[in-house]
């Protein structure tokens, strides 16, 4: 059931990189988040009782329900429906995205012939939408989609430290809160300011500082 | 020998079941009533009873295909796993003929169109050959896989082995994603095609059979329905388990046939059909999630059970 | 005694702030903290290691970076009252400014204190939150935009530092815990794949706050954005902040027998920011980028020196104290210049030394001294690093780290030149400025310089210490 879970995450990021629908991206994340949160559930005898309430709060609660529920806010107060004009076009975007994935595949096979204590499926599976959210930071020129271009990573670490079941620690459990918090700033900055000082909130504005070299 | 009787009559009235099925749905969606469940069965009688007008511009092309692709596709259908993955007809490579005989069909819905000399008609062969060289890569990368991990060529063999060996949780998830989105193209529905569309230019199998009339039409509709069906008949043979006794596996295949159609229906509801220009990435899709299934079975052989 | 009141004073102190509204309490407090820290490094320097709730510990390795932050703070809180007085900022941003600062110090005395990686990653991103409001301090287009790369740029390198220390988790698994001292123990019984794989993502997720290629590009418009006292204190002290924490790991790292491994990576990334601080340096039109920009290829020198190993560490560590110092210095020289002609553009900028002599004065030093001429230090440690190079026979390097200082050189002084000289527009003749007025700007060049001259036993001992110490 687990691993039907995580495929079903990894074709989320597929099926994101087709659509420029911000939308279907909200979607996506919340769908995701919810994997995880089923994924954590899953392991709930082997975790003591505040680790597993606190995962589940931050899957469930926030990577869920408030954080798309913000962007999907947002979305509709600045009517940027779809991502339009990204760098590369769409159709190469869902070839890059699949080959990133068999890439992907492919570290995972190198990594668990050496580790075979990796879950090898999940690992995978997060190094692919690392790099595929590391691809959408990168090319598309929206300031929420980069947003949700971090949302993805945030969710493919969450995904790596289940598959690699590294035994959490306090400190883990704080460093997904302080990265609660730099989320918040980043929609405060958002819904605050950059709304208001832009009329479409769009990377290309934010070229007035740059230098020729 | 209960087994292929069973196909045969599920053959006859599963596919028209699951398009009333799909229709109703959409009607619940839609706050209506909708019409009652065989509906598309009684369509096509009514058809059948009619007589046809043929265009003098056409030529025996047009005359033969319907036929020809109706019976391609029953044929193919004979050669897909049925109640307990049993087929009709088997034999090693079976799995090769369906896939062309499937292709065969389509070819001569193609030049059957293009030979009616309609503009609107050929730019319906067009897309729709656009879609199917898209596609058809993926149904084969897929089987490839399946018969990578089982060892064997034949349809059903296939199947049960596959499930039965180290059988990638991977390959069943994307192959299930897979046939789903298959039967949504080769069916015509939406997100790909509207079937109700009543606008010659959005519209690619509907467009196609716009000159055929009658038993021809009824045809055409019953293979284009198959078609869905054969795609049902193969998300159960991956989701169903083998060791079903003959009984409850009577009962299962409609039943997964049906909900198939029922999924159809509530996406059909839900979402908007794309633009064609959208159409070629989406399916893609389905070719990554043939690509995915081979990796996963190549590289998780055995390590991820 | 000390740590436990060095690390609560801020958050204690930043409470009753909120309520009191008084610029001169918050100016106080400010003075206190800067205080406070100055004392706990000289009894730590005296009185010896001192440790905290197991977490927190302040010994010959962190003295370094210490009396670093303690220097540049101390120098930067009589700027920042010079800088709100003439900026006539709002009593609610007075109090932004003030808590911030102490949040930002706190989280850089915590990081450099602390003795746990995932303790020092949590100070690191808590570095970023203290530090984004000065960079929207100002509050122009400009400044928003900054902020937004600021954030954003810096949690992606956050979050890409927190793989790798999953990473290093996972080779340290059964072994060791994220304590340093643990790690260094037990590095040869870390797991080496692992060790190795989670390096990259360490180096290019720390690189970011450290400033370093390929992650940079935040640098020039956060450090050309927040107010002159800020950028000093970025610069200085923040880079600094997580270049230490990367160090370590490149210690244990060493440890474990990856040396070579490791110095190819800090290599890469020290030569790539000097090339990408070289090329933009020659064509900046503005002079706080410029420094900026400066930043990034002395951090960049910094890398090379530790990858090179040897005499290149003293070295590496001799650049990293010239360098906050110098470039504290000038930065808050840089704001007085853009107080004084009202722009940061370097072709606005004519005729220093005859709008101001003591502004012009320190803006030339400066220069000299950031761009490496004898006697000022920096000139040292890059004569250190290429000797170092002849010493390993690694020419190709050699050849390049020159050609590529020598650019910084043309681009420095083209740019201070063309500052300096000329005839200063009318409006730019202010007032006579009290000398007093440029001390901390000036006792910092004073301190450059006597290290340059004579260095004293007792600064080279810290140095060397906080180079070897690390190792048990």
């Amino acid at each position: 059931m687990s691993q039907i879970l995580t495929i079903l995450f990894g074709v989320g990021i597929l099926y994101l990189s087709l659509t420029s629908r911000m939308r279907t991206y909200i979607q996506v994340i919340a769908l995701q988040g919810l994997i995880l949160f089923l994924l954590i559930a899953r392991d709930f005898g082997e975790l003591d009782w505040f680790t597993f309430f606190f995962l589940s709060f931050e899957t469930l609660a926030f990577k869920t329900l408030i954080v798309p529920a913000v962007l999907w806010r947002i979305v509709e107060r600045t009517h940027v429906a779809r991502e339009t004009d990204p760098h590369i076009p769409q159709f190469g975007s869902v070839v890059i995205g699949t080959a990133v994935f068999l890439a992907g595949f492919a570290v995972t096979d190198w990594v668990s012939r050496i580790d075979p204590s990796v879950d090898a499926l999940p690992f995978g599976i997060a190094v692919s939408t690392l790099i595929i959210a590391f691809f959408i930071i990168l090319t598309r020129k929206k300031l929420i989609t980069q947003v949700m271009g971090y949302m993805l990573m945030q969710n493919a670490v969450s995904l790596l430290m289940i598959a690699m079941a590294v035994e959490l620690p306090l400190l883990v459990n704080l460093g997904v809160l302080l990265d609660i918090f730099t989320l918040l700033f980043l929609f405060l900055l958002f819904l605050g300011k950059l709304h208001s000082a832009y009329e479409e909130t769009s990377r290309e504005r934010l070229t007035s500082l740059r230098d020729q070299p | 020998m209960v087994a292929h009787m069973l196909n045969i009559l599920f053959l006859l009235f599963l596919p028209f079941l699951m398009l009333g099925v799909m229709s109703r749905i959409k009607a619940l969606a839609g706050g209506r009533k909708g019409p009652p469940l065989l509906q598309p069965f009684f369509d096509m009688l009514k058809l059948l009873r009619k007589g046809a007008v043929v265009s003098r511009v056409t030529s025996w092309v047009f005359t033969v295909a319907p036929s020809l692709a109706l019976a391609a596709t029953l044929t193919a259908l004979l050669l897909a796993p049925g109640v307990g993955r049993a087929q009709v007809i088997s034999f090693d490579g079976d799995i090769v003929l369906c896939l062309y005989l499937l292709g065969l069909a389509k070819f001569f819905q193609l030049i059957s169109a293009l030979d009616t000399g309609s503009a609107f008609e050929g730019m319906g062969a067009g897309r729709e050959a656009l879609f199917s060289v898209i596609v058809e890569p993926s149904l084969f990368l897929f089987a490839g896989t399946l018969a990578l991990v089982s060892g064997a060529t034949s349809f059903g063999a296939l199947f049960t082995l596959a499930q039965s060996g180290a059988w990638p949780a991977v390959a069943a998830t994307t192959g299930t994603l897979l046939f789903f989105l298959l039967m949504l193209t080769e069916g015509c529905r939406i997100p790909v095609d509207d079937p109700n569309t009543h606008l010659e230019l959005t519209m690619i199998h509907e467009v196609m059979i716009l000159d055929n009339a009658g038993p021809d039409l009824a045809f055409l509709q019953y293979a284009a329905a198959l078609k869905m069906y054969l795609f049902a008949l193969l998300t159960a043979a991956l989701v169903l388990p083998v060791d079903l006794s003959p009984l409850p596996a009577a009962f299962a295949l409609p039943a997964v046939a049906l909900l198939c159609a029922a999924l159809a229906g509530i996406v059909e509801s839900l979402v908007a059909r794309f633009r064609i220009s959208h159409v070629p990435q989406f399916l893609f899709l389905t070719v990554a999630l043939a690509l995915i299934a081979l990796a996963a079975s190549v590289y998780f052989r055995g390590g991820v059970a | 005694m000390m740590l436990p009141i060095l690390l609560t004073f801020p958050l204690l102190a930043a409470v009753p702030l909120f309520s009191l509204r008084s610029r001169r309490a918050e100016r106080s407090v400010l003075f206190l903290h800067a205080l406070l820290t100055v004392g706990a490094v000289l009894y730590w320097a005296f009185a010896g290691p001192e440790e905290f709730i197991g977490y927190f510990r302040a010994d010959t390795g962190n003295l370094l970076f210490l009396a670093l932050i303690a220097a540049v703070y101390l120098a930067v809180i009589p700027a920042s009252y010079r800088y709100l007085e003439r900026e006539k900022v709002s009593e609610l941003w007075h109090r932004i400014y003030v808590v911030a600062m102490l949040l930002f110090v706190f989280s850089m005395t915590g990081a450099v204190l602390a003795k746990n990686l995932g303790l020092f990653w949590v100070f690191i991103e808590a570095t970023t939150l203290a530090s984004a409001p000065f960079i929207y301090f100002e509050r122009h287009q400009s400044s928003l935009e900054a902020t937004w790369k600021y954030v954003f740029i810096c949690s992606v390198g956050i979050a890409i530092a927190f793989i790798g220390i999953l990473f290093l988790a996972l080779s340290a698994k059964g072994v060791s815990d994220l304590f340093y001292t643990d790690l260094i123990a037990n590095a040869p019984q870390l797991g080496r794949f692992w060790l190795l794989f989670s390096f990259p993502f360490l180096v290019v997720g720390l690189g970011t706050k450290a400033g370093v290629a390929p992650m940079h590009s935040w640098l020039p418009d956060a450090h050309s954005e927040a107010p002159s006292p800020v950028s000093a204190f970025l610069s200085g002290m923040l880079l600094n902040t997580a270049f230490y924490g990367l160090y370590r790991i490149f210690l244990v790292m060493e440890a474990a027998g990856l040396r070579r491994e490791a110095a190819i990576f800090f290599l890469v990334c020290g030569f790539a920011s000097l090339l990408i601080g070289a090329v933009y340096i020659s064509g900046a039109t503005n002079y706080k980028r410029l420094l900026a920009y400066s930043s990034i290829e002395n951090m960049g020198i910094i890398f090379i020196g530790v990858a090179l190993g040897g005499a290149g560490l003293f070295a590496a560590f001799l650049h990293l104290t010239a360098h906050a110092l110098t470039k504290s210095s000038l930065f808050i020289t840089a704001g007085n210049i853009a107080h004084l002609f009202g722009t940061k553009e370097i072709a606005g900028v004519r005729g220093l030394r005859e709008a101001d002599r003591p502004t012009g004065a320190l803006w030339g030093l400066g220069f000299a001294a950031i761009a490496g001429l004898p006697p000022f230090p920096i000139f040292i440690s890059e004569f250190l690093i290429a000797r170092e190079m002849v010493t390993q026979g690694r020419f190709g390097l050699l050849a390049a780290f020159l050609l590529l200082v020598t650019l910084v050189l043309y681009g420095m002084a083209r740019a201070a030149f063309g500052m300096y000289l000329g005839s200063a527009p009318a409006a730019a003749k202010a007032g006579p400025s009290r000398p007093i007025d440029r001390l901390p700007e000036a006792a910092l060049l004073t301190a450059l310089l006597i290290l340059g001259v004579a260095m004293p036993d007792a600064v080279r001992r810290i140095i060397d210490l906080a180079t070897m110490s690390l190792l048990p």
